[in-house]
């Protein structure tokens, strides 16, 4: 009897965290379906350690199809704007499932961003191999009104937050909400795995192969050889590319970073790798020392 | 009377410091009340990511432990799932005899139990080399504990890919490589890499558009510094990682 209760106790002792982790998932499902279903406008404010970047951002959903406006109100000079048709990201709650196999997450206090409440979710990764990621989502709408990543050091690497956004339920939405949820447009296809002659020993830990989205097969057949696959943990990726070093000039490993965003390009069997994504360098090195030519010697 | 608030005593009962009577009174309260709980799950968690991130730089636990698991539970705020009424300057009551569902021996016993097991686990991380173990934290229960790899298996199973066999990240050594600022063109090269990367690859990724946008006016203004002499710009395109 004393023996059950022990266990009872031990349960009950873990099942806040349990819980957070479920109402955590269920508010980063809701987020991601926000972002693509919703229509939003409003000023975003982009921080990369010391630099501040301003922007605006537009995304309206037309006949399932997203829009996406952003310029950045930073320097008139040098304002930049892009207009692009984003892809479905019908596959995002799977991804988040898998993900916490390698993050925890916490449900955190209710706060005020862009004059809105939101609830403030906490994604702790469970190795370095990750950023922590720390999201305020809108209550009424799942929308991320404020987005941060921070290193292992409790340093923020890069915050996003919205200064002021008005959110609206797009007009087929509208009409369709008494009918039911209605499930996002599929347009992913399962590419994205290393086809030719290099494999990936070992997938660093919590990560699999993602999705590339269809559009993205004719970029590639234009890239001349140049093999583009892509990594996961659910809540980030990273991109590698491989090419034969007689189509590019560089012969010495670089490395850039812009916030949380690091590039890292070197060589290996005479081929030029890169690596693109929202991981810590040293995520990206392990990803590279993985890499293994199977071909014939060049 | 003492201005001790509840947390300061859940504090000081994770930390060891609180005496044999105060870890009685916290017992009884821990019986009752599902705040307290979640909270001593709460402060268990934090101090359990705050010792692992500060293993790469001390194995030693330093005086600003308790003020930085504080710190982190005012970052994070963490809420209960109840209100608390009494939250912040409210003294632990006396205590009052009134009917409990579990003996209180077994509560304490419980309470220890899952502290000796909290503690385990942070020990096995203190002596565990840095990064070469993947850090476990108090939340984690069976599930959440299956290895990585199966998962990963299962993925690659059902695309149809063969290779790879998921194990630690340092299990295959990485020699050190010393980085350079790209060229100019290896600069235009990485840029079409990261255009494709933030277009197409971040599927998973918050706002990709927001970081290609805000990586783009970057860019510009680095080189449109170049152009008129005033150097490249580095703060955001600094090697330093």
């Amino acid at each position: 009897m004393k023996r059950c209760s022990l266990v009872g106790l031990l349960l009950v002792g873990l099942s806040g965290p349990l819980a957070a982790n479920e109402v955590g998932m269920e508010l980063l499902v809701k987020m991601n379906d926000a972002l693509h279903r919703m229509n939003y406008s409003g000023t975003l404010v982009h921080i990369k350690g010391e630099d501040v970047n301003t922007l605006k951002v537009i995304h309206t959903v037309e006949d399932g199809v997203e829009k996406e406006i952003i310029a950045s109100l930073n320097e008139s000079n040098n304002s930049v704007s892009k207009e692009r048709q984003t892809f479905s990201l019908a596959n995002v709650p799977q991804s988040i499932e898998s993900m916490t196999k390698v993050y925890s997450l916490d449900v955190g206090a209710v706060k005020q961003v862009a004059d809105r409440s939101c609830q403030v979710v906490v994604a702790r990764p469970k190795d370095k191999m990750r950023y922590l990621q720390k999201y305020c989502i809108d209550e009424q709408t799942g929308l991320p009104l404020s987005y941060s990543l921070i290193s292992n050091k409790h340093k923020a690497v890069e915050r996003f937050t919205f200064t002021d956004v008005e959110i609206q339920l797009p007009e087929h939405e509208l009409m369709l909400a008494t009918l039911g949820n209605v499930s996002p447009p599929q347009t992913l296809i399962p590419e994205g795995v290393p086809t030719g002659n290099w494999v990936l020993d070992e997938l660093p830990q919590g990560f699999y192969f993602g999705q590339l989205p269809t559009s993205q097969r004719s970029e590639v057949e234009k890239g001349k050889h140049t093999e583009h696959f892509v990594l996961t943990d659910g809540l980030i990726s990273v991109s590698v590319f491989i090419s034969p070093s007689s189509t590019v000039q560089p012969e010495i490993a670089s490395a850039i970073n812009s916030g949380a965003l690091n590039v890292l390009t070197s060589q290996k069997n005479n081929h030029r790798i890169t690596l693109v994504g929202e991981v810590p360098r040293a995520t990206m090195q392990n990803i590279f020392a993985n890499l293994s030519y199977r071909g014939e010697p060049q | 009377m003492s201005h001790i608030t509840k947390e300061e005593y859940l504090s000081a009962f994770l930390d060891g410091e609180a005496g044999s009577f105060e870890q009685q009174r916290l017992c009884d309260q821990l019986e009752s009340d599902d705040v307290m709980r979640n909270k001593l799950s709460s402060y268990a968690l934090i101090g359990e990511v705050v010792r692992s991130q500060s293993q790469s730089e001390t194995l030693l636990v330093g005086e600003s432990f308790l003020a930085g698991i504080q710190d982190a539970i005012a970052e994070d705020e963490v809420l209960p799932e109840q209100p608390v009424a009494e939250e912040a300057a409210v003294v632990i009551p006396a205590k009052v005899s009134r009917p409990s569902l579990f003996p209180k021996q077994i509560v304490g016993y419980a309470v220890a139990a899952s502290v000796a097991a909290i503690a385990t686990m942070s020990l096995q991380n203190y002596f565990k080399h840095e990064a070469s173990q993947p850090m476990q934290t108090a939340v984690m229960v069976p599930a959440d504990s299956v290895p990585v790899s199966a998962d990963a298996s299962v993925v690659n199973a059902a695309l149809g890919i063969q290779p790879v066999k998921p194990v630690m990240p340092q299990q295959r050594s990485v020699e050190p490589v010393v980085y350079s600022a790209p060229d100019a063109a290896t600069r235009d090269m990485l840029n079409r890499y990261i255009e494709h990367h933030l277009q197409y690859a971040s599927s998973s990724t918050l706002m990709p558009g927001v970081r290609a946008v805000s990586y783009s006016t970057d860019y510009a203004s680095a080189n449109n510094a170049a152009l008129s002499g005033g150097g490249v710009r580095t703060v955001n395109f600094s090697t330093d990682f």
